[in-house]
């Protein structure tokens, strides 16, 4: 979690601890794309460089008016019991054992 | 009729009178979380935008930007995607995805805070910050989706007489 004097308060969760495959990118966009389009707060993208797959959210607020109990919740609440539910399908995807009907298959 | 009350679009309104902002339609969704939604437009080299505040009872107050209606192809999809992750990993603060169902590419930006402590202020900021951004983006947006110009985005709702 990255907090400053900006108003911009960040949560970046490091989702896998290496690079996506090379053949895998392809597939792993397009479902990070699916998961960013069905999920608000979710930011889901591969590291330009390293191409491992980031997460993050962004909480903006003023400073008068930051809520640490709000940022906390949403990392209890609404965070863990999200990759709870995604996180085995997202390395599904980057191992290449979930299978996608839009995936040419071999 | 609404379960829970969105009270951030009546501090949001009178924000709008108070800085004389006039350039948003608006319309009730009338929902269970008793959605309203205000749009405008962001114009730009490639066309228009439209760009839609979307507030209701949630914690959540979105910013939505229609980039490009109806502009996703079999062609251009590796193209933009490459476009979108590039920005995504850039930008803290706004989040662009393409939606499959109406081959749209959209930039949402979300801001979180409950009902007494949202802040129209901070919502317009954050408004303005994307209309800045934009026109930077627009040379990369028109090489991605492989046009010059965008298509009217309300195409499709068009009557005709």
């Amino acid at each position: 979690m990255v907090l400053d004097d900006t108003v911009f308060n960040l949560m970046r969760l490091i989702v896998t601890t290496g690079a996506v495959p090379e053949d895998r990118r392809q597939a792993v966009g397009r479902y990070l794309n699916e998961l960013n389009g069905q999920f608000k707060i979710f930011k889901y993208y591969l590291g330009a460089e390293d191409h491992v797959i980031y997460m993050d959210i962004s909480v903006p607020s003023a400073e008068n008016n930051f809520n640490p109990e709000l940022l906390v919740r949403l990392l209890a609440e609404v965070l863990e019991p999200h990759l709870e539910e995604f996180y085995p399908t997202i390395l599904g995807k980057v191992l290449g054992t979930e299978t996608d009907p839009a995936e040419k298959v071999n | 009729m609404a379960n829970a009350k969105n009270e951030k679009s009546a501090v949001f309104e009178k924000f709008l009178i108070s800085e004389d902002i006039t350039c948003f339609d608006k319309r009730n969704i009338e929902d269970e979380e008793d959605t309203v939604v205000y749009r405008s437009y962001m114009q730009t080299d490639m066309g228009d935008m439209p760009i839609f505040v979307l507030l209701d009872a949630t914690i959540y107050s979105v910013i939505r930007v229609v980039v490009g209606a109806n502009v996703v192809t079999s062609e251009n999809y590796q193209a933009i995607t490459d476009f979108i992750n590039r920005e995504n990993s850039i930008y803290k603060n706004f989040k662009y995805y393409v939606e499959q169902d109406d081959n749209s590419v959209y930039l949402d930006c979300i801001y979180i805070s409950s009902n007494t402590a949202f802040e129209p202020e901070l919502l317009y900021v954050l408004m303005n910050q994307i209309v800045q951004y934009m026109p930077k983006a627009v040379p990369a947006l028109k090489e991605a989706m492989g046009i010059e110009q965008l298509p009217d985005p309300f195409a499709q709702h068009a009557h005709e007489h």
